[in-house]
């Protein structure tokens, strides 16, 4: 048993974020190590950036302005990770599929621009939360709450398409789509929360986002794997008593449309 | 801890929707793990759709045959209301299949697209806006055959055509053919 007073939000708090680290961290290694690290290197890079942003946030002197410095330099940093490991998300899943390249890219664009619209309607609830004692730290968070919400939805428009033609995704692909979607959803319902009850529940809601993200990164741990070469999954294959059927019938179309109207 | 206990509806409403998106995403994430087994295609089925076996439909929805009836010595409405109760179960089971064969042709035609080795734009969309097409004027015959149950007056009542249902599976079927030609001409 653990002595009274050990077992406090911030220390389960910096215990998870110590798990993360680690996890993270081996986990590029790994993927850098066994060549899936060239194909995913936006995840790749994000791990090791994240894990070793937390490792330098553990050496900074808190509540300084050098923390809030660095702080508000890697939150940018940390947004456009986000976008580029959704971006990363939809290339592994259309790759094997060019025949709905384009489609693909359409309706990308379109669920992006979908996407802000919903969010920006969203947030009117965050900003609609009583004065907030830090307000440029709750502009911060409303800003992350609104990038993660966007991805979130831009991941379910993906994920929509993806089941419609049925895609055959990569296990890794796979994991990555609902990895990501976990994550983004976490983040954004959790930042909601902060952002409607204030920063008094921060401590508790920051616990929890390290247990997901810890959660979410030991599953892709476990889970990514070297990947096969060349095309994924089985392709429709029609049999070939009724291949010759279809051809037959398509000559027979054919005729009728070589005769013209009228003859 | 407390500044959350403080406000249990909005930490339950939270927790409530994160559930459901939870659910949501598990089962995508579901689907698309079992998308890699080849979606059951009755081949037989596809290459048995026929467009005429649905020519009665226009028929069973149309009011030329409940005219006929009317003028007919002897009629009485609840022969008419009789009448037209069978001929709503009837197009009932018709529009079933229809829905169930348009399904599988267009399945098929989406898998057939997905493996193209040139991207096909111009073609997913048709199929995405064949398949909205479909859909909608499905919802529309079905509703207008629900408010027929109904005792509206018969302006309301406006007889549907089914025939862009038909169209739209025929139209599936076709690009099926076409699609399969290409991919067989691509082998040779």
């Amino acid at each position: 048993m653990l002595p009274d007073g050990l077992w406090t939000w911030a220390n389960l708090s910096r215990l998870l974020e110590g798990c993360y680290v680690a996890v993270s961290l081996a986990l590029a290694a790994r993927l850098l190590r066994n060549g899936i690290g060239r194909r995913y290197w936006v995840l790749t890079a994000f791990l090791a950036f994240s894990g070793l942003t937390l490792i330098g946030f553990y050496f900074l002197p808190r509540r300084t302005n050098l923390y809030a410095q660095v702080y508000f330099v890697l939150v940018p940093l940390n947004w456009c990770f986000y976008f580029a490991l959704a971006y990363e998300a939809y290339r592994r899943s259309l790759e094997d599929h060019p025949g709905i390249a384009t489609a693909g890219r359409w309706v990308v664009s379109g669920g992006l621009l979908l996407s802000l619209l919903v969010t920006a309607v969203t947030l009117l609830a965050d900003l609609s939360a009583g004065s907030q004692s830090f307000p440029v730290l709750f502009a911060v968070h409303v800003a992350e709450r609104a990038v993660a919400t966007t991805i979130t939805l831009l991941m379910a428009v993906l994920t929509g398409f993806l089941l419609y033609f049925p895609v055959l995704l990569r296990r890794n692909s796979l994991m990555l789509v609902t990895g990501l979607t976990l994550y983004f959803l976490g983040k954004a319902l959790l930042l909601l929360l902060r952002n409607l009850l204030g920063p008094a529940t921060v401590e508790v809601l920051s616990t929890v986002n390290q247990g997901v993200n810890l959660a979410i990164v030991s599953m892709w741990f476990v889970r990514f794997a070297p990947e096969i070469t060349g095309q994924v999954g089985r392709r429709i294959s029609i049999p070939s008593e009724q291949a010759e059927e279809m051809l037959r019938r398509l000559g027979r179309l054919n005729e009728v449309l070589t005769r013209g109207p009228g003859q | 801890m407390q500044a959350l206990l403080a406000h249990p509806n909005v930490v339950a409403a939270v927790v409530a929707l994160a559930a459901l998106l939870l659910a949501a995403a598990v089962w995508g994430h579901r689907r698309l793990r079992t998308a890699h087994v080849q979606p059951h295609i009755d081949w037989k089925a596809v290459q048995s759709f026929n467009g005429e076996y649905y020519r009665p439909l226009e028929r069973i929805l149309g009011e030329d045959d409940y005219c006929f009836l009317q003028r007919l010595p002897g009629y009485q409405p609840e022969i008419g209301e009789e009448f037209r109760k069978q001929r709503r179960k009837i197009a009932s089971r018709y529009l079933d299949r229809l829905e169930r064969e348009f399904h599988q042709l267009h399945l098929l035609a989406r898998a057939l697209v997905r493996d193209q080795e040139r991207d096909r734009p111009e073609l997913a969309v048709a199929l995405v806006r064949s398949d909205a097409e479909f859909r909608w004027n499905l919802w529309k015959v079905r509703l207008q055959l629900s408010l027929a149950a109904l005792p509206l007056p018969e302006s309301v009542l406006r007889p549907v055509s089914p025939r862009g249902l038909v169209d739209a599976a025929l139209w599936t079927q076709a690009q099926i053919w076409l699609l399969h030609a290409q991919a067989a001409t691509t082998a040779a």
